[in-house]
This record gives structure tokens, C-alpha cells and sequence, in this order.
């Protein structure tokens, strides 16, 4: 089901860690895994800092249905600070 | 560590409550016995209201968990009003009037339920998640499917032949029954989503509101066992709306814990 622990790039980790507070360590990864390959057509393996703004845009839908506008933009915001863009 | 305490008082505050109320049933002299039912009825029904007004507020209007949450407030208020009027109008046994206002009000509260509860169920699927990692899939539909048959079947088939037979009002109990058994076959999606969520703190109201279901559960399959073995439920009365308080309670504990991760903005108490 989850597969491995981590996706094999370090930003999706990091991503994915974020998210995992909300949705857990295995939903976590599964969503970035999801809006990698609906945003960029490929797998988060592959993600670099420039896919992020695409990544963040995916993740948006998802986001907003669980937490709302407001957390939503929070956490998005915090990924991007953490990721230093 | 304050966070999880939070969510540990929710698990056990109902569990706390409905066992104080059994309590205070018990040592109670007969004459208080029946208002103190009444007062444990209403209380866990409005605070039932209140978890899910207070989960609902905590998104912006539009938003697909808000109108979820609201319909589940409005099915608590429904139910909440029906009893207040009973209450409070007195209505004679049999009125035909006030068993119309009744039925509406119980009809429109199951309604509201159904809905209510399938738009929780399908949160994981509207949020656009690959459906794949939802653990649990297939089994669990089809346990939540023959638990609902098996433990609503019956029920609804009373209702039918008594609505056959010319009571017009069975029409409300068949609601009822209906709206008990979807939302029995919709604890598949909700553990499901509670599961692919464990780890998350956004676990918290799928995990409440599938316990309310399987406690709804346990009180049917002891209402028509107590059917079965023809004990007059009045016999039972106490113990049975104890019963019916858990589940309504773990609404509230659903409604609070999503309230509880969006407004103490769990993100910023970890960055």
C-alpha cells in the first residue's frame, strides 16, 4: 500500500513530512506522490525546487477539502519558507 | 503533549459523562429518575449541536467539510426540536397533528444525517487522493453493507407491512430505519479514511465519528435484540438511551476535534 518510508527525494520528504502532521506519514506521501504526477507528469522522485510552485498548486484542492482556505494557505506558506523559496 | 491530551479528554469524555448520568440514574429516587432521562437526553443532543456548529464555523463558507458538519448540526437540531415540541406542546397520544410535526421533524433530522454523513465518508475521494491508498477498501464496504442488512433488515420490514397495512406513519420509523442502515454501510469510507489518516492529527474526527457509528450500530442490534426476546424496552429505558447518549457524545467529540486542529493552527505550534 504505502511502500517506502520515503519517496527517494529530499524535497518530497520534506514536503510529504509537513503534510504527514495532518494527514499522517503514509496519506502524507501518497498525496505528493499523487500531485506530482498530476501537476509535472512524473514522479516525485524527480522533484526539484523549481516544481514547487506547480506541486503547491496541486495540493491545493486536496488541502482546502481537508483544512480549509485559511490553513491550507498557511501550510503551503510554511513549505515553501522550509524549503527556503 | 497538550495537543494530545486534548484529543485523550474527547475519547473519554463521553464515556465519562454517560457513566456519571448511569450513576446518578441509580441512586436517584423514582420520582427524579425520568426528568434526570430527559436532561441526559437533550444535554447530549445539544452538545452534539455544538461540536458540529463549532466544526463548521471553523472553515470559511462554501467549503466542502463546512456544509458537511452543518448537515450533521442540522440533523441534531432537527431531532433536538422535535423533542423540545413533544415537551413542551404535550401532545395527546395518537394526535394526528402532532405526529405529523414529529415525522417532519425526524424525517428532515435522518435526511439531514445521510447526507451529511456520505459527504464525510467521500472527503477522501473529493480532496482528489488516489483511492488505492485508502487501506481497508473491500472488506470493510462489505462488512459495513451486511451489518447494515442484518441489523436494519428487519426493522424495515415492519415499517413496510405496517405502512401496507394503512399506518400512515410508519413512513417515520422507515425513515429512520433507512437513514440508519446507509449510514451504517457508510462506516466503510469513514474507518477507511480514519486508517489512511492514522499518524495525521486529522485522524481525530474520522476515528469519533466512526466510533458514533458503530455505537448507533451496538444500539440497534440492542434494541431489536431486546425485540427478539420480547423485553418491553421501557424495562431497558435507562440503559438504552445511555445507549443512544454515547454515540450523540461522540459527535460532539467529532465536532471539537475538528475544531481543535484548524482554530489552535496545528502547523504553527510545530514550525
Amino acid at each position: 500500500m504505502g511502500g517506502a518510508e520515503t519517496t527517494g527525494n529530499a524535497i518530497a520528504d520534506r514536503v510529504a513530512a509537513r503534510l504527514s502532521l495532518y494527514l499522517g506519514p503514509h496519506t502524507g506521501r501518497a498525496a505528493v506522490k499523487t500531485c506530482a504526477r498530476k501537476a509535472l507528469g512524473r514522479g516525485a522522485e524527480t522533484l526539484t525546487l523549481g516544481d514547487l510552485p506547480a506541486l503547491q498548486q496541486a495540493l491545493r484542492p486536496m488541502l482546502r477539502t481537508f483544512v480549509g482556505r485559511a490553513q491550507c494557505e498557511v501550510l503551503l506558506e510554511q513549505i515553501a519558507r522550509e524549503l527556503g523559496l | 503533549m497538550k495537543k494530545a491530551d486534548s484529543y485523550n479528554r474527547l475519547v473519554w469524555l463521553p464515556i465519562v459523562v454517560v457513566g456519571a448520568f448511569l450513576l446518578a440514574w441509580a441512586v436517584a429516587p423514582t420520582p427524579a429518575r425520568e426528568p434526570l432521562l430527559v436532561i441526559e437526553i437533550e444535554s447530549s443532543k445539544a452538545l452534539a449541536l455544538l461540536g458540529c456548529a463549532a466544526a463548521a464555523l471553523v472553515f470559511e463558507p462554501g467549503e466542502y467539510l463546512r456544509r458537511a458538519w452543518l448537515l450533521l448540526g442540522a440533523c441534531t437540531l432537527l431531532l433536538f426540536a422535535r423533542d423540545v415540541f413533544a415537551l413542551a406542546a404535550h401532545p395527546a397520544k395518537g394526535e394526528t397533528a402532532a405526529l405529523i410535526i414529529q415525522g417532519v421533524f425526524a424525517i428532515g433530522g435522518n435526511g439531514c444525517s445521510v447526507v451529511g454523513t456520505w459527504m464525510l465518508a467521500r472527503t477522501w475521494k473529493v480532496a482528489g487522493l488516489d483511492e488505492k491508498a485508502a487501506p481497508g477498501g473491500n472488506a470493510l464496504v462489505a462488512g459495513a453493507v451486511v451489518a447494515a442488512v442484518l441489523v436494519t433488515g428487519w426493522p424495515v420490514v415492519t415499517d413496510i407491512r405496517a405502512l401496507q397495512g394503512g399506518d400512515m406513519f410508519a413512513v417515520v420509523p422507515l425513515a429512520s430505519d433507512l437513514a440508519d442502515a446507509i449510514v451504517v454501510a457508510l462506516l466503510a469510507p469513514l474507518a477507511s479514511t480514519a486508517l489512511a489518516l492514522r499518524g495525521g492529527v486529522l485522524r481525530w474526527p474520522w476515528v469519533f465519528l466512526t466510533t458514533s457509528g458503530l455505537l448507533w450500530l451496538a444500539f440497534d442490534v440492542a434494541y431489536v435484540g431486546l425485540g427478539a426476546a420480547h423485553v418491553d424496552p421501557a424495562r431497558a429505558h435507562a440503559m438504552l438511551e445511555a445507549m443512544r447518549a454515547l454515540p450523540t457524545l461522540y459527535a460532539f467529540s467529532a465536532g471539537l476535534s475538528q475544531r481543535n486542529i484548524l482554530a489552535m493552527g496545528t502547523m504553527a505550534s510545530v514550525s
